[in-house]
């Protein structure tokens, strides 16, 4: 009996020393001077990596949409109103979902990567001898471009998302270009944009933590970083759709939207 | 040797034009170099099926149930049902916030029919797979290939593609269905208890327009849709981890790689398969 509450417990030592990261993480936030030339590199850095992605990915993305979409309705004869469906779908979900696979695929894979080759080379363990905190050094940078670059990379897909179901609408579905525009702003307006960047930033925040964290755990031997990435992108992946669902209802239940 | 190279490259224009102009010819090369693997890998399943049984077999299960950490959390085809069970309930409440807005809230049955099969499952499964399955096999070819087990392979006279990679592929086309199966009740559970329990729609009304406008031929096309696609990542995954070099950090850079590739082709290739497949015959009906 005793020896299962055991195992249990230690299946969820991970889970409590990530925790743990992340509260040293938001205190050395506050607590320190931000590493501003690191930061900056680091920003730079996510965006060479995810900003290619982010655009490859959300083009067929919002055309696979546009196009379910308006089939429902030219079969109910409102074309013309795939614009509120192009807008609805972009700006409340496909952005954040699109910005959820960018940060779980593109953003938290480089830097686990980058984070789990220094730890095998020992460098975080260098860092560490010669007083450098690691967290305060390359955590803190790292989450914060990391959320820097979700609140722009949702913006991003936001905008290809508009332009591309707009194109795909007019000129090969056949719906009005004017009507297209008049009828985006029907189902949803600028908080539900403000709603969908907050909801992006929170993921680059959850993204970057669960991507150190693991990086700079990894184990050793060949495998070992190759395993970091790859829960990595699972274990953001598995945060990031129960936060969606979260912070899709609060607003709603406090009744902002 | 050395002095004479750097000499020639600091001296003149011709290397950095070389350099240059032979960028476009490596892409090429490099897709060429791809598509060869791909249709190797291709053509050697039948060998891979009926010569490593054995391992055919421990593979299978291997995708399914996973191995280290993930298995913990329960293996590929649980994390699949967890991330579209959690898909499906946004969905659901997004589209009941909009259907709220216009007074229409009795259609959710006919979101769920309409959105699950033909864009969530498809999109959320295949993105899901690949972080699964398919960044595992990156990780453990490129630690084969790192620690020169797939060189010691071939010295053993074994060929290493079918046996690693054939083999593989085998295994993800297994183990699609069971995963699909699994995603797409997670996703009309996930959407249908949202709709019916938190925000009280009468079960009656969301059964019946649920059933009204389920098709099931689009079930059929979005099966097809997660083979192609499983098929798609599985290979692109293999591919980054069976060219992995650069030492045990070279591991970890081949896995990023590949699932930025795979997401983007994920994408890509579902759209061409919606529109090959809903584009000759338009399976929804309303009126007659």
């Amino acid at each position: 009996m005793s020896s299962i509450a055991a195992s249990a417990s230690r299946k969820l030592h991970p889970l409590g020393n990530f925790v743990a990261f992340s509260m040293d993480t938001f205190t050395m936030m506050f607590k320190s001077r931000l590493q501003w030339r690191e930061f900056i590199q680091q920003t730079w850095f996510i965006t060479s990596v995810s900003l290619g992605p982010a655009i490859l990915i959300s083009i067929p993305f919002v055309a696979l949409v546009t196009y379910q979409f308006n089939n429902v309705l030219a079969e109910i004869g409102a074309i013309d109103l795939s614009g509120s469906g192009a807008a609805f779908g972009t700006i409340t979900q496909i952005g954040p979902i699109a910005t959820t696979f960018v940060i779980a695929g593109a953003s938290s894979t480089a830097l686990c990567a980058d984070l789990g080759a220094r730890k095998i080379r020992e460098e975080l363990d260098a860092m560490e001898v010669l007083g450098i905190d690691p967290i305060r050094r390359l955590v803190v940078p790292r989450v914060l471009a990391t959320a820097v670059n979700a609140l722009l990379i949702n913006g991003v897909v936001i905008l290809i998302g508009l332009a591309g179901g707009f194109a795909f609408a007019v000129f090969l579905q056949d719906a009005s270009p004017g009507q297209f525009i008049d009828s985006m702003t029907l189902l949803v307006g600028f908080p539900d944009l403000i709603h969908a960047e907050l909801r992006a930033v929170v993921f680059g925040l959850v993204g970057a933590l669960i991507a150190c964290f693991l990086g700079m755990n990894a184990g050793g031997g060949p495998q070992g970083v190759g395993n970091a990435v790859n829960e990595t992108v699972v274990f953001t992946f598995m945060a990031l759709f129960p936060i969606n669902i979260l912070l899709t209802q609060i607003p709603y239940s406090l009744g902002i939207l | 040797m050395t002095t004479l190279k750097t000499l020639g490259d600091s001296g003149s224009l011709v290397p950095w034009i070389s350099r240059h102009a032979t960028r476009p010819l490596g892409l090429l090369d490099a897709l060429g170099k791809q598509a060869r693997f791909y249709a190797r890998a291709l053509a050697w399943t039948p060998r891979a099926v009926f010569h490593y049984r054995r391992e055919q077999v421990r593979l299978i299960a291997e995708v399914g149930m996973s191995n280290g950490t993930l298995a913990v959390v329960g293996g590929s085809a649980i994390i699949t049902l967890f991330i579209t069970f959690f898909a499906g309930i946004t969905g659901g409440v997004q589209t009941y916030r909009a259907l709220a807005d216009l007074n229409l809230e009795a259609l959710g049955g006919f979101t769920s029919a309409i959105i699950n099969p033909r864009l969530l499952v498809p999109i959320v499964s295949g993105a899901a797979l690949a972080a699964t399955v398919g960044t595992g096999f990156t990780a453990q070819l490129g630690a084969m290939r790192i620690s020169e087990e797939i060189d010691a392979l071939e010295v053993m006279a074994v060929r290493s593609l079918p046996y690693l990679v054939s083999t593989r592929v085998v295994a993800g086309m297994f183990c699609v269905g069971p995963i699909f199966a699994m995603s797409l009740v997670g996703a009309w559970v996930g959407w249908k208890t949202t709709q019916v329990e938190f925000f009280g729609l009468s079960e009656g009304t969301y059964d019946h327009y649920m059933n009204t406008f389920m098709q099931p031929v689009d079930i059929l096309f979005s099966f097809i849709q997660a083979v192609i696609v499983a098929m798609v990542v599985i290979l692109i995954h293999t591919y980054y981890g069976y060219t992995a070099s650069g030492g045990p950090a070279g591991v970890g850079l081949a896995v990023g790689r590949a699932v930025r590739t795979s997401l983007v082709a994920v994408l890509t290739v579902q759209l061409c398969v919606a529109m090959a497949l809903y584009g000759g015959v338009n399976t929804f009906r309303i009126s007659g």
